[in-house]
């Protein structure tokens, strides 16, 4: 496989976490343009462990996603019980607070010869567990497939259990699921700690394979692009932002043509779908017929 | 025991409830009419913890459940539906059912005959299909207490008799029940005792052959449905 | 003292702008009930048409003027389209979302004529300098404070003294009711949004001209600053919106003169999570 094929596979790989993220929150009816945000302090906290302390990749990568998901368990004390537009600007603000913050975060300490560190806005470089750990390229996109795949079946296996319904519910209709007994403010809390550890896990691997991150890569764009994946793919089923991620990724930016002008592309075709499928590809109903096709297919 | 004890409730310095007392013991059917804006809905709000009162208790055995969340007063036994079915459009009736609780649905849909549309999305069921699947997502909890805002709201006269004689069947001896209907003929149907309120007031309290003979209720309600 | 005072001073001319980002805002959001989080991008759009005039003809402050309300009026016209009209039957967060969708666009368009990431942008440089005791007034935040204050008066007369304005705020406080006095809901939910875009382009040229220059992080700038004042001011009051952008600027300047600037962003971010915390409105909003 070509190197430029690989790359191409990680990011893919690294986008569909937060893109799963952000699906998350979605499906309890919060959208947020701050899952960036737990990606980046994931990149760091991972990158800290193994390029500071010496952790084994995998421990770094496991302390990148608990980071991240602490940070949205804290985060869940002020939004938690907040909805609609409120939830969506205080989590753009939180992404840019984050960014903001990382600006001036300087924790370097000598590893070897050299200060090794995150250094404010110059970032944080030298994060080389991969390389070291004599790990390829290509065993890392397969590690990466593979912690994809399980985290979708995970997330598939949670919405069809007691709590996903709980969550299902939730994003569909507060006060009903509050006169059911469903403790609205803890599915809230719960799922955006859950979120933030997605993202987070997402950063830890991003920051091996490329073995640096900077303030810049809590972008809002990245978080957009996350939401938008998917509102493309379909809100009935986590497999949604998994497809938008690679239609974006993998079809857009592999037309070489369409350099320069891919974002007002992957726009124009997010706001043309909203109009025709406003819950994207794969909706909730898409979703329920094929799952009788399927059925019935067995019979 | 589900006691109100003189509960009012403002909204914006605008009364909607002064100062309402009511107790219906387990196993005790209660009705509460009145017209449009009378409270009603507010009523039942309030117990079910959706609106604080500004003042009075309610208590369910004795137990005050004011000030509770509502997924707090939900968990002590208070189940409920809406004056428009508020059903989970984009999950299956068999979920909706279920709702996040650790239960198994077919017994209640088979009650409400739903059980050969368990697979469906609700959002595909037409009204009185709705009403019957909102009415066993809230008795599937086995409530101690039962509110049911306007359950034949909408619906036809052969739809209504459906929903009626469904409460005859599920409603145990055990369970507090409180119905706020428009239709008077509902609630004397299975109702030994209604309440009327007015303006937020409660103006009546008794069985319902005694309605027709009340002075106030009369001149409040009646009267003013005559004349509409 | 002097210090405080000259911050203050500082942070109520800075904020007028921030009013006006929170008056478009407010505009959009009281009447369709619907968040434009493109505003800041559509500004960006016009300020950069503004540059690229003043490059080709310096010294043409009116066309510059001319050519960045314009543009951030067109990109209005194009956000209500797509974003608003073709999305009215949906749920208004499908609208958020859709906005940002035409903000990955613009920040495109933006990034495809521009010549590098910085671009200069004209101030009318010959305006003095003013002293009043201590407190020193720069020209250009003088100039800031007065625009401002002049399109905030111009738009208050429009609002509250005519019978377009009426309508608007009828429009705003229930549009069932006001269409059923006969006021056309979807006119005066346009006319709001082509209002909006122009105080919009207008700030964005008060806001350049005093910075001198624009990069493409103008946008997220914009529509965050625009935001903070909308919801500090209580999410759909057009004096609240005043209120909310002199505060948040009096806080940014206050933070900027006692801790510096590396405080002030955070301070900005802080505030308009306080008001996310503190908020019932926000505990009581519909989800999706």
């Amino acid at each position: 496989m070509s190197d430029y094929a690989v790359s191409l596979l990680v990011r893919i790989g690294v986008e569909a976490f937060v893109a799963l993220s952000a699906y998350l929150l979605l499906v309890i009816g919060r959208v947020s343009f701050g899952q960036q945000a737990f990606f980046v302090i994931g990149g760091y906290a991972a990158g800290i462990a193994t390029a500071l302390y010496g952790a084994p990749l995998a421990v770094g990568i496991m302390v990148g996603a608990v980071a991240a998901g602490v940070a949205g368990a804290l985060l869940s004390a002020v939004m938690a019980p907040v909805g609609g537009i409120y939830f969506a600007a205080g989590s753009l603000a939180f992404g840019e607070l984050v960014r903001v913050a990382l600006l001036s975060f300087h924790y370097q300490v000598p590893v070897g010869a050299d200060l090794t560190g995150p250094a404010g806005a110059d970032g944080f470089r030298g994060v080389r567990a991969l390389f070291t750990g004599g790990v390829s390229a290509t065993a890392f996109m397969l590690a990466v497939a593979g912690l994809v795949a399980l985290t979708f079946l995970a997330i598939a296996l949670l919405l069809r259990s007691r709590w996903g319904e709980a969550m299902r519910m939730v994003g569909e209709d507060e006060t009903a699921s509050a006169s059911l007994g469903v403790r609205v403010r803890r599915v809230a809390a719960l799922t955006m700690a859950g979120a933030g550890a997605l993202a987070g896990l997402g950063g830890g691997l991003f920051v091996h394979y490329v073995t640096y991150i900077e303030p810049g890569h809590s972008d809002v764009m990245l978080g957009v692009h996350s939401l938008a994946y998917a509102f493309i793919g379909g809100l009935g089923t986590p497999l949604g932002p998994i497809i938008g991620v690679a239609l974006d990724i993998g079809l857009l930016e592999s037309f070489r043509f369409l350099a320069g002008y891919r974002m007002i592309v992957f726009g124009g075709l997010v706001m043309g779908l909203l109009v025709v499928r406003p819950r994207g590809l794969l909706d909730e109903v898409a979703v329920h017929r094929l799952s009788r096709l399927v059925a019935w297919g067995r019979r | 025991m589900l006691s109100v004890e003189g509960v009012s409730v403002r909204f914006a310095g605008i009364s909607a409830l002064s100062s309402v007392s009511l107790a219906v013991a387990a196993g005790e059917r209660l009705g509460v009419v009145g017209p449009n804006g009378a409270g009603k809905t507010t009523l039942l709000n309030v117990v079910a913890g959706l609106v604080r009162p500004a003042a009075g208790a309610i208590r369910l055995d004795g137990r005050p459940l004011t000030g509770l969340a509502p997924d707090a007063v939900a968990r002590a036994g208070v189940a409920r539906t809406f004056q428009s079915p508020r059903l989970f459009s984009r999950m299956t009736v068999e979920e909706n059912v279920r709702a996040g609780r650790s239960l198994d649905a077919e017994p209640w849909l088979r009650l409400v005959g739903l059980l050969p549309r368990r697979g469906d999305l609700a959002a595909a069921l037409p009204p009185g299909e709705a009403r019957r699947l909102e009415l066993a997502r809230a008795l599937a909890g086995a409530p101690h207490v039962l509110l049911l805002d306007e359950p034949c709201g909408g619906l036809s006269a052969a739809e209504t008799e459906d929903i009626a004689a469904l409460l005859e069947r599920a409603v145990t001896p055990a369970t507090i029940l409180v119905v706020v209907e428009h239709k008077l003929r509902v609630i004397s149907r299975f109702c030994q005792r209604v309440a009327v309120l007015h303006l937020g007031e409660k103006i009546f309290d008794g069985p319902p052959t005694a309605l027709r003979a009340d002075r106030r209720v009369l001149d409040a309600y009646l009267g003013k449905a005559r004349a509409s | 003292m002097v210090d405080f005072l000259q911050a203050l001073v500082d942070g109520v001319m800075l904020g007028a702008t921030y009013s006006l980002l929170g008056l478009g805002f407010t505009l959009i959001f009281g009447v369709l009930r619907r968040l434009n989080l493109a505003f800041g991008p559509t500004i960006l759009v016009g300020i950069y048409a503004g540059s690229h005039v003043g490059l080709a003809w310096p010294g043409a402050l009116w066309a510059v003027v001319a050519a960045t309300v314009v543009a951030a009026i067109l990109c209005g016209i194009y956000v209500e389209r797509c974003s608003f009209r073709a999305l009215a039957r949906q749920a208004p967060v499908v609208s958020m979302i859709s906005t940002f969708a035409v903000w990955m666009q613009l920040q495109e368009l933006v990034s495809l004529f521009e010549a590098s990431r910085t671009m200069p942008y004209p101030s009318p440089a010959w305006l003095p300098a003013l002293t009043v005791g201590p407190i020193l007034l720069r020209s250009d935040a003088l100039l800031m404070w007065s625009g401002a204050t002049a399109i905030m008066l111009a738009l208050f007369v429009l609002l509250y003294r005519t019978r377009f304005g009426t309508a608007v705020r009828a429009v705003a406080d229930s549009s069932e009711a006001a269409a059923l006095m006969g006021v056309n809901v979807s006119i005066i939910g346009a006319a709001a949004f082509l209002l909006a875009s122009t105080v919009g382009g207008l700030a964005g040229v008060l806001i350049a001209q005093s910075q001198q220059q624009v990069t493409p992080y103008f946008g997220l700038w914009a529509t965050v600053k625009g935001l903070t004042a909308m919801l500090l001011g209580g999410a759909g009051s057009l004096p609240g919106a005043v209120a909310g952008g002199v505060i948040l600027g009096v806080v940014e300047t206050q933070t900027l003169w006692h801790f510096g600037g590396q405080w002030r962003d955070l301070a900005s971010f802080a505030l308009l999570f306080l008001v996310i915390a503190l908020s019932p409105r926000a505990r009581s909003e519909p989800t999706l």
